[in-house]
């Protein structure tokens, strides 16, 4: 009898997995670009099993009337689920492959929860950059019902810049305290040297200790090296390093000036994962331009052959400093230049800083259309908390910056799946897929639109008010 | 030699005239009263002169073409601390600092908000003070401070979040100053009767106040607002109580968790200006879940108009027409969206009777948007202060080096 009972509950179970949920609406994005509208979608046994135009029929339909259905967001580089923040890296030392930042993770913390009320239902959480070869990174659900985080794909972060060497002291080389890197270069040589020590074991035919595999799956292709790479500077360096260590399979993650790199990364067919963040900590540190930037660059900023484009006024200001023997604010130091800037050109728009166009204030948003226009693989990720900052919110204001509404949806699903090899399961709505997807109120890329329903893999987590099945 | 006066006189009477525009054929958003399909703005002499269908203007008069777009008054910024070099003094309470000599006109800040359409800017010391100092009220463009200048010592900034997390030394600290300067002003003008100075007139310069006090010494006469920033809904419930026994004008400046507090504010019609973070996020003691708190719904359920901020640092909430949009996830109307970046906002920061709205003898600060500001794809294609046109987007140099020419 017992057992009879067990069986009666599995099968259940089993009826209730298999049942049909239908999700109407006015419209469905596909992910890929393509709109159907109006819009059913079939689900399933956590999969998606049919996506019309046409009514379906299910044993519950969700009619989210005017609402439009987009897949659920693939945020490729988060620290959303990292409980103890500050905490993202092993700072014992700066090469630590073997640390997995999955062991950090929880499912049910708030930021997650967050990101799912967003609407985002897959990460990539990744270890934080203050350590050269910080570890692995997770593609994990954010609904934490799902049926633990499938292990699809391996990642190793690799970072590149300052942040490693951030509140190292050199210390003259004495000491328990001094520690490197110090600088960019010795955060290079850190990488160059684990990679080429583990190439020539291999080489060699020697034994590698299980720390260093995670290097040795990255030179034989079984797993992608995300590369953190603030500026555009990085960038170029892990093409460089990319190149020399013969890497294959390679993710770049930073936003600052990227699209100058847009060709080479391009040629090298290295994706992209576009975030705001970056940016944002790049701004702070540097300065937001104006008097900042002539700070920051020295003179030089206010060129003389750009005053022509400044204001008459200021024209005459400057020409009424000339006359007291300034002839060219070129030639003065950093700090008459930064007096004269007081003394003359305190307009918006027409201020010393303002004269060159510091490209450091370029939103992601922007270059996210350079990037596409160069033919680069990129997503938008680094998605934050609070509204404003969304990830949704790169996408929406990347299309008031010229991007093509369709891809820069897709630059939330199918693209950000793509880069990390999870397409054939996440990114857009497709029968097979698993049901992840979220029901806006309307437009999606339209700030109004609110999310009224999401579903994890078959699951409604966030319903609508008004619609509550039929 | 009178002929030649007379054609001085005419010659200025031209200039002044010749200011006259005519914003033509766009969708108007008036932000008071209906939005109308079709129809122009006039403007004469700085101030709007009339809005509706088919209005014509002589042939001197600048001539903007609006067809296809939107026409909608300049938002309006109801609080900020941007555009200085530091928002407080390190010192807490400092009632003689004015923001007016932090402001740096070459910040990328003003260069941002002449962008955004933000063309009105109160300006206020930021929050990490007990009493900050004054505020302005600011345009976005001009060469020098004075340039910007709209309206000089807006009021005094107070704020009632403790910096150091003791509210009971804070407090003590307000009153303190607050006690001092009372006391000052009520000795000086016991002098002065005394004196008996004849036309009863009351003149603050005449007391010789001690220059240090002024200000605060305006506030308590009720000539200058005292901005109160409140954290909680207890520093909401004590900055009523100041305003009742100081006899303070008060315009509170809200943050998130100031919403229990809410209920207090109904029927009172004070001036309240809601941080830039709609949501506000709180764990529930017992559980540990997350509570979310919509603050634009609760204050409008409490029956309480507000403006709203921006964060300049985020990405979307740094525009007012993305807190606008937001507003309306919030669950506001359209309207009441609007209201809050513009009239609303103009009347919470003292403003209303010159700015926030397209009305006939307001201010002239118009903006010419490519799109529906809720659409999110809206550029300021023409921001216009003070009846002159003040920013064209096709001659942005930033715009212009970030897309490329002919964009």
């Amino acid at each position: 009898m017992k057992k009879m009972q067990g069986l009666l509950v599995l099968l259940l179970c089993a009826a209730a997995l298999d049942a049909q949920t239908v999700i109407k609406a006015a419209k469905a994005h596909l992910g890929d670009g393509r709109v159907v509208a109006p819009a059913w979608v079939a689900v399933s046994g956590g999969r998606i099993t049919e996506v019309s135009n046409e009514a379906l029929s299910g044993d519950e339909v969700v009619d989210c009337g005017a609402g439009e259905i987009a897949p659920g967001f693939i945020d490729g580089w988060s620290s959303a689920g990292l409980a103890r923040a500050g905490a993202e890296n092993e700072e014992g030392r700066e090469v630590t492959p073997q640390v997995n930042i999955a062991a950090l993770y929880e499912p049910r913390h708030v930021s997650v929860k967050r990101r799912l009320a967003q609407g985002v239902t897959t990460l990539l959480v990744r270890p934080g950059t203050r350590a050269v070869i910080a570890g692995a990174a997770q593609v994990v659900p954010t609904s934490p019902q799902s049926s633990t985080p499938r292990h699809e794909g391996a990642f190793l972060c690799v970072t590149l810049g300052l942040d490693p060497a951030a509140g190292n002291s050199g210390g003259g080389g004495q000491g328990f305290y001094s520690r490197r890197p110090n600088s960019r270069m010795g955060v290079v040589y850190d990488v160059r040297t684990s990679f080429t020590q583990v190439q020539e074991a291999l080489k060699a035919g020697t034994a590698i200790e299980a720390d260093w595999m995670p290097l040795v799956a990255a030179l034989k292709g079984e797993c992608t090296v995300v590369w953190y790479t603030e500026t555009e500077k990085e960038i170029w360096t892990a093409l460089r390093l990319i190149d020399e260590l013969h890497i294959p399979h390679n993710i770049c993650a930073g936003a600052v000036r990227a699209s100058g790199a847009a060709a080479d990364l391009k040629a090298r067919g290295v994706p992209l994962l576009l975030g705001e963040q970056h940016w944002a900590q790049y701004a702070r540190q540097r300065g937001r331009g104006g008097m900042d930037a002539v700070h920051d660059h020295g003179a030089g900023t206010l060129h003389s052959e750009h005053l022509h484009e400044v204001e008459p006024e200021v024209r005459a200001r400057l020409g009424a400093l000339a006359a007291q023997g300034i002839t060219h604010p070129i030639d003065t130091s950093e700090e008459q230049l930064f007096d004269l800037g007081q003394d003359c050109c305190m307009a918006p728009g027409v201020g010393a800083g303002e004269t060159t166009v510091d490209k450091n204030r370029v939103p992601v948003t922007t270059q996210a259309r350079e990037l596409v226009r160069a033919g680069v693989l990129c997503a938008f990720a680094g998605g934050g908390d609070s509204a404003g900052t969304h990830l949704l919110d790169y996408a929406r204001l990347a299309v008031r910056d010229g991007l093509d509404p369709a891809r820069a949806l897709s630059m939330l699903t199918l693209e950000p799946a793509r880069i990390l090899g999870i397409a054939k399961h996440k990114g857009s709505l497709e029968a097979g897929k698993d049901a992840d997807l979220v029901v806006f109120s309307g437009d999606p890329l339209v700030p109004t639109s609110t999310p009224v329903l999401v579903m994890t893999e078959g699951r409604i987590v966030l319903r609508p008010a008004a619609a509550k099945g039929e | 030699m009178i002929l030649r006066s007379i054609a001085v006189f005419l010659a200025a009477v031209a200039l002044v005239a010749g200011q006259d525009l005519l914003v033509r054929g766009g969708k108007v958003i008036p932000c008071k009263g209906a939005e109308l399909a079709e129809a122009d703005v006039l403007v004469r002499n700085g101030r709007i002169e009339a809005v509706g269908p088919g209005l014509s203007a002589d042939g001197s008069a600048t001539v903007i073409d609006a067809r296809g777009r939107v026409i909608m008054p300049g938002f309006v910024l109801a609080h900020t601390s941007e555009g200085m070099d530091r928002s407080n003094e390190m010192v807490p309470v400092t009632p003689f600092i004015s923001v007016l000599d932090g402001v740096d006109p070459s910040r990328p800040f003003f260069e941002d908000c002449l962008r955004d359409g933000h063309l009105t800017i109160a300006l206020m010391p930021g929050e990490r003070t007990i009493i900050g100092g004054t505020g302005v009220i600011l345009r976005p463009r001009g060469l020098v401070v004075e340039d910007l200048l709209q309206v000089d010592n807006a009021g005094m900034k107070l704020s009632l979040i403790p910096s150091a997390g003791n509210r009971a030394a804070h407090l003590a600290k307000l009153r303190a100053a607050l006690d001092d300067a009372k006391q000052h002003l009520e000795r000086k003008q016991a002098e002065s009767t005394a004196a008996a100075s004849g036309n009863g007139r009351f003149d603050l310069e005449a007391f010789q106040l001690d220059r240090r006090k002024r200000e605060l010494a305006r506030m308590l006469r009720g000539e200058i607002p005292a901005w109160i920033a409140c954290g909680t809904a207890a520093d909401v419930d004590q900055a009523l109580r100041l305003a009742d026994e100081y006899k303070l004008k008060i315009r509170l400046v809200l943050g998130g968790g100031t919403w229990r507090a809410f209920s207090l504010l109904t029927g009172k019609n004070l001036p309240v200006i809601l941080d830039s973070e709609f949501e506000f996020r709180e764990q529930d003691p017992e559980s540990g879940e997350e509570v979310v708190r919509n603050l634009p719904q609760m204050l409008k359920k409490a029956g309480v108009k507000f403006a709203v901020t921006t964060a300049p640092s985020s990405l979307g909430r740094r525009y007012l027409w993305y807190q606008a949009a937001s507003l309306v996830r919030s669950g506001l109307t359209r309207e009441e969206a609007l209201a809050a970046v513009t009239c609303d906002a103009a009347d919470a920061i003292g403003m209303g009777a010159r700015k926030g709205s397209l009305e006939p003898g307001k201010d002239a600060d118009i903006l010419v948007l490519t799109d529906d500001p809720l659409s999110g794809r809206a550029w300021v294609e023409t921001g216009i202060i003070g009846g002159k046109v003040a920013y064209e987007r096709s001659k942005d140099p930033r715009l212009t080096e970030i897309f490329g020419v002919g964009r």
